[in-house]
C-alpha cells in the first residue's frame, strides 16, 4: 500500500513535471465532463407533448401542473414527472376486443363480456364502447390504482345494472338511446365518486343482438310483423278501392232520383198539358169536339181489326155467353149516354 | 506528503458516511403512498394519505388506542412530503393510498325463487388507517383473502334473501314501458333491486372491514348470469315467448284486417242505403209533384212572354174521364182483337139509318 502511495509523487515529476498552470487546466476539464455527464445524468429538463399535461412531484409531494412544452426539473429523487396524455380520447371496449385495428379490423368476440340478463328475463347479447378523457390528471394519477381497468370494471357493472332495468325489446330498438344515456350517467357518477378525474364522453351499444341459439324465433317475430303490416296493407288497399266505387254508386243512384224526378215531371207537365190543350178546345165547343174525339177514336181502334157486326140482336150476345155488362161500365155507360 | 493523503482519504471517507447517514434518515412518501416507520418492528411513526376519503378522528383514535396499550409515543402526521427517521434503527415500511381493486372469482349463489346465478362481484377499497391494516392484515396480497372473507358472505346471505329479478333489475322502469310485450306474471315490481340490495351489501362489508383498516368504497356486481345448465331453460323461455308475441302480431293483423274490411264494408252499405233513401225521398217528391200537376196543373214560364196558366185534370173531371178512356179504349183494343158488335152504337148506328135524330 505505501509503495504505491510512493510511487505516484515520485514518477509523475520524473516523467513530465506539470506546473500549476497545467493542473488546473486539467482539473477544469475534469469539471466540465463531470458536470456534462451530471447533466445528461440528472437530466434536469422534460418535454411535455401537445396532448399531454406534466405533473411534477417535489419530495413526493404534488408540486405543479405544466402545459405542453420544455420544462426544468430539479434532478430524479427530488422532482417526479409524470406526463398523461390528457387530449387523448380514450376508449374502453366491453364484450369484444381489437385484435388488429385494421383495415380490415379484426376483433375478438367476449361472449362472458357481453351476455347478460336483461329486466324480463331474457338473454342478449351487447357490445360496447366507452370513451372518457382525463379532466384531473393529479385525480387521474394519485387517486386510484389503474384507473383504466377501474373504469372499465365500473363500466361493465353499469351497463348490466341499466340493462337489467328493460325489456329485451327496448334494448335493441326504443330503449337504445335511454340505455346508453342512463350507462354514462352512471359510469359518470361511480368515477366521480372514486374521483377518477376523468369525463366520460360517450357510450355506444355496438350491436345489441340475441343470442345464436334463440336467433330463429326472434327472425320469426320479425316476419310475423312484416306479414301483419302486409295483410293491412291488404285491408287498406279493400279499403281504398271500395268506398271510391261506392261513392259512385251512389252518385249513380240519385242521379237517377234526379232523372226520374226530370222524366215524371216533364212526362206530367207534357200530358197536363195536351189535356189543358184539348180542354180548351173542348170549351169552346164542347159538343162537337166530345163527338169528334170519340167517333175518331173508334175509327182508329175498329180499323184493319176483324170484326163481325149484327144487328140490334140481343140473342146472339147470350149465344156467345157474353153481356153487354162484359164491357167496361163506364165505356159502356159513357156509351150510352153519348148514344142518346 | 503521506500525511496530507491520509486527511483526504478521510474526509472522503467521512463525506461518504455522512451521506450514506443522511440517505438513511430521509425518505419521501409520494401522493400515492401512506408509510409507517418502526423500530425493531415497532411502530413509532404513521404518515397517512390525505384524500377525500381520509378519516383524521378515527386514524388519530387507533393511533391513541395503540400507544397507551404498548406505552410509546406514536407521532401521526398526514400527507406526502420528505420525512425523517434514525438511520439503522428505524425502517420505513410504505402502503399504498390509492383506491385498490379487488376482483372476485365468479361464484354460483341460489337466489330465494331457487335460481342459481353466477356473480362476478368486485369491490374497490382503500387502507384508511395505516396503523390497525399493518397490524391486523400485513399487507395488501393478504388484504385479498379478507375481502374475499368479508364480502363474499355477506353477498351470499344478501343475494340469498332475493328472487333473481330483484338482482336483475334495479327499477320498475320495465313496468311504466308501454311498448313492451312482456307477459303479465313477469311484470312484478320490484322489491329493492339492485342498486339498493347493493349498497346494503357495501354498507354490511364497509362495518365488517373498518375493523382491519380497511375502507370499502363500494361493492358491485360486474356480472350476474346464469350458469350453462339453466341457458337451455332461458333459451326455451325466451324462444315460447318470441311464439307468442309472433302469434300476436300475426292475430292483430288478422283482427284489425278484419275490422277495417268489416267497417269498409258497413261504410259502403250505409253510404248505399242513405242514398237509396235519399232516391226515394227524390222519387217520392217527384211523384207528388207530378200528382199535383196533374190534378192542379202548373204555371208556364213562357220565354218573351206573360205565363200561361195550364190547367189540370180537376179543372173538368167529367172531360178528363171521357178522353182518358177514350186513350185506354185505343190502347186495350190492339191487332188481336175480334170484335163483335152490334149496331146499337154511335157509329154503327148510321149503317141502318140515314137520319140524324
Amino acid at each position: 500500500m505505501e509503495d504505491w502511495f510512493e510511487k505516484i509523487p515520485i514518477d509523475i515529476p520524473t516523467r513530465q513535471p506539470l506546473n500549476p498552470k497545467q493542473i488546473r487546466n486539467v482539473i477544469s476539464i475534469i469539471v466540465v465532463l463531470a458536470v456534462v455527464f451530471l447533466i445528461f445524468a440528472f437530466k434536469p429538463w422534460f418535454i411535455v407533448d401537445a396532448d399531454e399535461m406534466g405533473v411534477v412531484l417535489r419530495l413526493g409531494k404534488f408540486n405543479r401542473v405544466v402545459k405542453p412544452g420544455l420544462h426544468w426539473r430539479l434532478p430524479r429523487p427530488i422532482e417526479i414527472v409524470y406526463t398523461p396524455a390528457v387530449q387523448e380520447v380514450k376508449r374502453i371496449e366491453i364484450g369484444f376486443k381489437t385484435v388488429n385495428p385494421g383495415p380490415p379490423a379484426r376483433y375478438l368476440h367476449l361472449p362472458e363480456e357481453s351476455e347478460m340478463l336483461t329486466g324480463d328475463e331474457n338473454i342478449v347479447v351487447s357490445e360496447m364502447i366507452v370513451q372518457y378523457r382525463i379532466t384531473d390528471p393529479v385525480k387521474y394519477l394519485f387517486n386510484v390504482y389503474d384507473s383504466h381497468s377501474t373504469l372499465k370494471d365500473i363500466a361493465e357493472a353499469s351497463e348490466r345494472q341499466v340493462i337489467g332495468d328493460y325489456a329485451i325489446d327496448a334494448a335493441w330498438t326504443w330503449g337504445r338511446e335511454e340505455i346508453e344515456d342512463a350507462i354514462l350517467q352512471s359510469i359518470q357518477a361511480i368515477a366521480d365518486q372514486y374521483e377518477i378525474g376523468v369525463n366520460i364522453l360517450k357510450v355506444q351499444l355496438q350491436d345489441v343482438h340475441p343470442p345464436k341459439p334463440v336467433e330463429p324465433a326472434f327472425l320469426a317475430v320479425q316476419n310475423a310483423r312484416e306479414e301483419q303490416s302486409q295483410i293491412i296493407n291488404e285491408a287498406d288497399a279493400y279499403r281504398n278501392s271500395e268506398i271510391p266505387k261506392a261513392e259512385g254508386d251512389v252518385k249513380k243512384i240519385l242521379q237517377e232520383a234526379e232523372a226520374y224526378r226530370a222524366e215524371r215531371i216533364a212526362k206530367s207537365k207534357g200530358e197536363v198539358e195536351r189535356f189543358s190543350a184539348l180542354l180548351n178546345e173542348y170549351q169552346k165547343a164542347p159538343e162537337v169536339t166530345r163527338t169528334r174525339l170519340y167517333l175518331e177514336t173508334l175509327e182508329k181502334v175498329l180499323a184493319g181489326k176483324p170484326k163481325v157486326i149484327i144487328g140490334s140482336d140481343q140473342d146472339l150476345f147470350k149465344f156467345f155467353n157474353l153481356s153487354p155488362q162484359g164491357f167496361p161500365s163506364g165505356f159502356q155507360s159513357r156509351q150510352n149516354q153519348e148514344g142518346r | 506528503m503521506k500525511k496530507q493523503h491520509l486527511i483526504y482519504i478521510s474526509v472522503g471517507a467521512a463525506a461518504l458516511i455522512i451521506l450514506i447517514l443522511f440517505l438513511s434518515s430521509v425518505f419521501i412518501v409520494s401522493e400515492i403512498d401512506q408509510a409507517i416507520v418502526t423500530q425493531f418492528g415497532r411502530p413509532v411513526r404513521v404518515i397517512a394519505g390525505l384524500s377525500s376519503f381520509t378519516d383524521k378522528d378515527a386514524i388519530q383514535k387507533s393511533v391513541d388506542e395503540y400507544s397507551s396499550n404498548s406505552e410509546t409515543n406514536i407521532q401521526l402526521s398526514y400527507g406526502a412530503g420528505l420525512y425523517f427517521k434514525i438511520p439503522f434503527i428505524q425502517t420505513v415500511e410504505f402502503f399504498d393510498d390509492r383506491i385498490l381493486e379487488y376482483d372476485s372469482e365468479a361464484t354460483q349463489v341460489t337466489t330465494s325463487d331457487k335460481k342459481r346465478i353466477l356473480i362476478d362481484n368486485f369491490a374497490r377499497w382503500k387502507i384508511y388507517d395505516p396503523l390497525r391494516f399493518r397490524q391486523r392484515v400485513t399487507n395488501v396480497f393478504r388484504a385479498q383473502s379478507q375481502l374475499d372473507d368479508i364480502i363474499y358472505s355477506q353477498l351470499r346471505s344478501e343475494l340469498g334473501e332475493h328472487e333473481l329479478i330483484n338482482i336483475v333489475r334495479s327499477t320498475d322502469n320495465i313496468l311504466q314501458d308501454e311498448k313492451s310485450t312482456i307477459p303479465e306474471q313477469k311484470l312484478i315490481p320490484v322489491k329493492d333491486g339492485r342498486v339498493v340490495l347493493m349498497e346494503r351489501v357495501t354498507e354490511r362489508c364497509r362495518k365488517a372491514a373498518l375493523e382491519y383498516g380497511i375502507l370499502i368504497i363500494d361493492v358491485r356486481i360486474k356480472r350476474a348470469d346464469l350458469p350453462d345448465e339453466n341457458l337451455q331453460a332461458v333459451y326455451n323461455n325466451m324462444r315460447a315467448e318470441r311464439e307468442r308475441i309472433a302469434t300476436k302480431y300475426r292475430e292483430e293483423g288478422n283482427r284489425d284486417s278484419a275490422i277495417i274490411k268489416a267497417e269498409t264494408d258497413r261504410t259502403v252499405k250505409t253510404m248505399k242505403a242513405e242514398a237509396d233513401r235519399q232516391a226515394q225521398v227524390i222519387q217520392g217528391e217527384a211523384d207528388a209533384e207530378a200528382i199535383r200537376i196533374y190534378a192542379n196543373g202548373f204555371i208556364k214560364s213562357v220565354t218573351n212572354g206573360p205565363d200561361v196558366i195550364i190547367k189540370g185534370y180537376e179543372s173538368d173531371p167529367v172531360f178528363y174521364k171521357f178522353i182518358r178512356s177514350l186513350e185506354a179504349l185505343e190502347l186495350a183494343l190492339d191487332e188481336q182483337t175480334n170484335l163483335l158488335l152490334d149496331t146499337n152504337n154511335d157509329l154503327l148506328r148510321y149503317l141502318n139509318r140515314q137520319t140524324p135524330e
